[in-house]
């Protein structure tokens, strides 16, 4: 019966279906009963019966999905276990992380990478995401249209159809964005001047970091010497290694919708009194908006922070389809997921994928952590 | 340019061997060297500098061998590493000014070149975990059976690796039957690489670099040498 893959699904299905129900039944009933332990009432314990019947589904869940993949992948962390050996698993202790910290230079690649990303794309994702906001504020003719429009790429998201888009839209040659570039510089030739020394710029900085990443500085050299690009240059955004990361920073940036609705929520919960009073007094726009909005807008800066710290070190998407088959620039382009990710399902490591991801979950505890202790010194709280 | 296969070939035509007596690997040669900057070498022969590219740059899978139609432009021949794969169409005029010839290395610099052309298919093996090996291991006889191994060629325009499955397609071209020629008598594979998958993503890693010239050649093979020996827990 269950060679036919259909009525094999459906067997699987219903399987589920019964597990969770049986599951659920005795979380609920281990739940009255340690109730009962508590010497609970009769109405109390049935409450507590009915509480966890209904979360009991989730909080299976959580315990077979997250809680016990999370303890294998700890265990793991400290074996050497690998899917094509036939060796068993030998237990390693801490070598799989001292070889992570000390002698994968691929790993601190990553790393840098990843901080690049971080460090240019965050900043430049929350700036655009507030200065949307603010002008999404205005009162305007078309304002939800606007506002739907700048949310879209959230709907949209980093999935592979969106990404292959942007692929075609970043090609050096053919794509719209560099197409762009060329005709804005046809019809303001001034601008030109401009554009190539944000070429030369930007790619200094990222021959800089590339430098870092390989312990060598013959590209950045390379770039020193050559000085302003030609004049015909564009940005080589997926065609060369100094604007790998760049393109990922534009996407990043384009998909800044959830921070922009999140400023937009925090500017309308300012009180307009504060504007009347400080325009009465003769502040003008600029200066209302640094003395008021902004240190008043300051949790949610906080907050947009911490989630999209929390997001860019986990990046993955973006570079995995703009770059996973375009193997000169991959390695110039990598996070630390993107390795995880190499390490553990191309090399089929576990053993060493897992102490990656914990090393990763580390990093972020750690920065996240830093970010909480440092908001007592810039977030007010004045208004909630 | 930047395949790590194309860069074994170079290396095996020069005399290189992959593991020096002692099993450490043997990037650090003068043979791995060589091959690296004849990579690069004519890489920037048929493309330039990658610093001089304006609006892309090639990724540096084929050849630029063909006269541009349009232009009349000769764009230079070049080397063809295997087969048809990104060759121009049998029937263009400029096979008649390409000869196909084996890979020779550098007799004059290093006295163990040998001829070589690559000829292998893919690589394919059954895992220790695999739970049908018997079965696997009957798919892998039929896939390289002698009509089967002729007929995944053709589709993909390689030269079979069997001698006895060079017939059809590969006779029939007056090119592809040059090359069958000098597979039977030079071809080489690869074979008894440690931890493969990993020195190819090292290799991929460091090659790539070359020609985005991120590193020179010296600190290409410094890099293998490097990431393949912390790789093999040497």
């Amino acid at each position: 019966m269950l060679q036919n893959p259909y009525i094999s699904v459906i067997f699987n299905a219903i399987i589920a279906i019964l597990f969770i129900i049986v599951t659920s039944l005795a979380l609920a009933t281990l739940a009255r009963w340690i109730a009962k332990l508590f010497k609970a009432t009769r109405i109390q314990q049935q409450n507590t019966f009915a509480g966890y019947l209904f979360a009991s589904p989730w909080i299976v869940g959580f315990l077979i999905f997250v809680v016990v993949p999370l303890g294998f992948s700890l265990y793991w962390s400290f074996t050497d276990f690998r899917i094509a050996s036939k060796d068993p698993i030998q237990w390693v202790g801490f070598a799989n992380y001292v070889r992570l910290l000390t002698a994968d230079s691929s790993f601190k690649a990553s790393i840098i990478n990843t901080l690049y990303l971080t460090f240019l794309g965050l900043p430049l994702e929350m700036a655009v995401a507030l200065l949307l906001a603010v002008l999404l504020n205005q009162k305007m003719k078309g304002e939800r249209v606007f506002r739907m429009a700048f949310y879209l790429p959230v709907i949209l998201g980093f999935n592979t159809a969106v990404l292959l888009c942007w692929r075609l839209m970043l090609n050096g040659g053919t794509g719209i964005i560099n197409q762009l570039i060329r005709a804005v510089i046809k019809i303001i030739p001034p601008l030109g001047w401009v554009e190539r020394a944000l070429i030369f710029v930007q790619e200094l900085f990222s021959a800089f970091f590339l430098g870092i990443s390989n312990h060598s500085f013959t590209l950045f050299n390379r770039v020193l010497a050559a000085g302003l690009p030609a004049t015909n240059r564009v940005p080589l955004w997926v065609e060369s290694p100094l604007w790998s990361k760049m393109s990922v920073v534009l996407l990043i940036i384009w998909g800044c919708g959830t921070m922009m609705i999140i400023f937009l929520a925090g500017l309308n919960n300012i009180p307009k009194d504060y504007h009347e009073a400080a325009q009465v007094d003769g502040a003008g726009p600029w200066r209302r908006f640094w003395k008021i909005s902004f240190p008043l807008l300051s949790p949610y800066i906080f907050y947009n922070l911490v989630v999209g710290l929390i997001a860019m070190l986990q990046i993955f998407e973006p570079i995995f389809v703009l770059y996973r088959d375009n193997q000169p620039l991959i390695s110039s382009a990598i996070s630390m997921v993107y390795y995880l990710w190499q390490s553990t399902f191309r090399q089929f490591e576990i053993g060493y994928g897992s102490a990656i991801s914990w090393l990763i979950l580390i990093i972020i505890l750690v920065v996240t952590l830093i970010q909480f202790w440092m908001q007592k010194r810039w977030v007010n709280y004045d208004l909630y | 340019m930047a395949d790590w296969q194309w860069w074994l070939l170079v290396f095996d035509s020069l005399g290189g061997k992959l593991y020096k007596e002692d099993g450490t690997p043997n990037f650090d040669s003068p043979e791995a060297l060589a091959a690296t900057q004849f990579l690069l070498d004519m890489r920037q022969a048929t493309y330039g500098p990658a610093a001089n590219a304006v609006a892309s740059l090639p990724a540096g899978q084929g050849s630029v061998i063909d006269v541009n139609d349009e232009t009349g432009k000769d764009n230079g021949a070049v080397c063809l590493a295997h087969s048809g794969w990104a060759a121009p169409a049998f029937d263009r005029a400029i096979w008649e000014k390409i000869s196909i010839d084996a890979f020779n290395g550098d007799p004059t610099n290093f006295p163990n070149s040998k001829p070589v052309v690559l000829a292998f298919n893919d690589w394919l093996a059954v895992p220790e975990y695999s739970q049908n090996k018997e079965l696997a291991a009957e798919w892998l006889k039929m896939a390289f059976s002698k009509d089967a191994n002729n007929k995944w060629n053709e589709t993909m325009g390689l030269i079979p690796a069997r001698n006895d499955s060079q017939f059809g397609y590969v006779t029939e071209s007056a090119q592809l039957k040059r090359e069958a020629e000098l597979a039977s008598q030079y071809g080489v594979g690869f074979a008894g690489i440690e931890e493969s998958s990993k020195l190819s993503v090292i290799m991929q890693d460091a090659l790539g670099k070359l020609i985005t010239e991120e590193l020179t050649p010296a600190e290409v093979v410094a890099k293998i040498q490097t990431d393949y020996t912390a790789a093999l827990g040497k």
